[in-house]
């Protein structure tokens, strides 16, 4: 397994957060560093904000577009107000804006994440 | 050694980040052999750091500067400090750049420790850490780079060399360092002059080869 994943993985089983991944992530450092590091920070969203159970991650690759995308949601509460992009946002899209991709968020209904990343 | 608990369960909880498997284990294998200790996690990237901090796993990190993906150490330090005042942070690396341990101690991080060239085993610094001491080394191991050795240079002169090996032009290097593309110039030569080589090529491969001098992140 890729380290990321397995960190990921490792990281979840130690505050009982069930990962359910789906999809194939890339090898490329820089997406994987990607995946680890906003897949970490939303990890920790769901646990200590949304008091989760279970993280889901899907991993898409588009090939005709040369993208891959990662989509995390969670089982947890929905968010009470707005989500003010603050330390752990703002570290993802600095992850995301230095491997040239883009990111989006909801937290109109249940909270949502989802990156776009070119494949190198 | 004050403060260091007796019960099992009441042990600092370390949190080991280092990317290289050899000494990573050799941390792992201090802490548990310590007895005063317990091993909280080992990881190899720097960005995972902050988590387990978050969760409340962690009263010292052992942190490594350069790991996995290139994540940096001393950021994921800042980001906790400013966050966890209270967990421990000893930085541990083998790279002798001069530049480290001015941040390290801007950031607050409390003790830092070489790994090859360290006088104080690495449990003295924790012990010391632990109790509320800031263990520090004076200054960097000294490098030789060509004929001249790390110590014969200045804060410029390195921080020169440290956007020298980004492959920076004069000008670049001006713009960022506020100074005239005349005055950098100056110092890349007096840098050639010390050092013995005749190019700046020469000059920036050496620099970055013996560590002196490391890429921001």
């Amino acid at each position: 397994m890729e380290y990321a994943r397995a960190e990921l993985e490792k990281a979840a089983s130690t505050i009982g957060v069930r990962l359910l991944a789906e999809g194939e992530l890339p090898e490329s450092e820089i997406i994987q560093r990607v995946y680890l590091i906003s897949g970490l920070e939303c990890l920790l969203n769901a646990y200590q904000h949304a008091g989760a159970t279970e993280m889901r991650i899907v991993i898409l690759r588009n090939k005709q577009r040369r993208t891959v995308a990662l989509r995390y949601t969670n089982n947890g509460s929905r968010p009470t107000g707005r989500i003010q992009p603050a330390g752990g946002l703002q570290l993802i899209r600095s992850a995301v804006e230095e491997a040239h991709g883009a990111m989006s968020y909801s937290d109109q209904a249940d909270f949502s994440l989802e990156i776009e990343l070119p494949m190198p | 050694m004050e403060h260091i608990p007796e019960k099992p369960n009441q042990r600092p909880r370390v949190l080991i980040v280092e990317d290289q498997r050899m000494p990573a284990q050799v941390f792992a294998q201090n802490v548990t052999e310590s007895g005063r200790y317990q091993l909280a996690e080992s990881i190899q990237s720097a960005d995972a750091a902050y988590f387990y901090c978050a969760t409340g796993q962690v009263d010292l990190v052992l942190m490594d500067v350069i790991t996995k993906f290139g994540a940096n150490g001393l950021n994921a330090s800042a980001r906790i400090k400013r966050a966890f005042p209270q967990i421990k942070i000893i930085i541990v690396t083998s790279y002798p750049e001069v530049g480290w341990l001015d941040r390290a101690r801007q950031i607050g991080v409390d003790s830092f420790w070489y790994k090859e060239v360290a006088a104080e085993p690495l449990l003295s610094v924790m012990d010391r850490t632990m109790a509320g001491e800031s263990v520090y080394p004076d200054r960097s191991p000294r490098v030789q780079l060509g004929a001249a050795s790390s110590y014969d240079l200045s804060k410029q002169e390195l921080a020169i060399l440290r956007d020298l090996i980004t492959g920076a032009t004069n000008a670049q290097i001006a713009e960022k360092n506020h100074l005239a593309p005349s005055t950098v110039k100056t110092y890349i030569e007096r840098l050639m002059d010390k050092t013995g080589f005749r190019s700046r090529t020469e000059l920036a491969v050496r620099a970055r080869e013996c560590g002196l001098v490391i890429q921001k992140e």
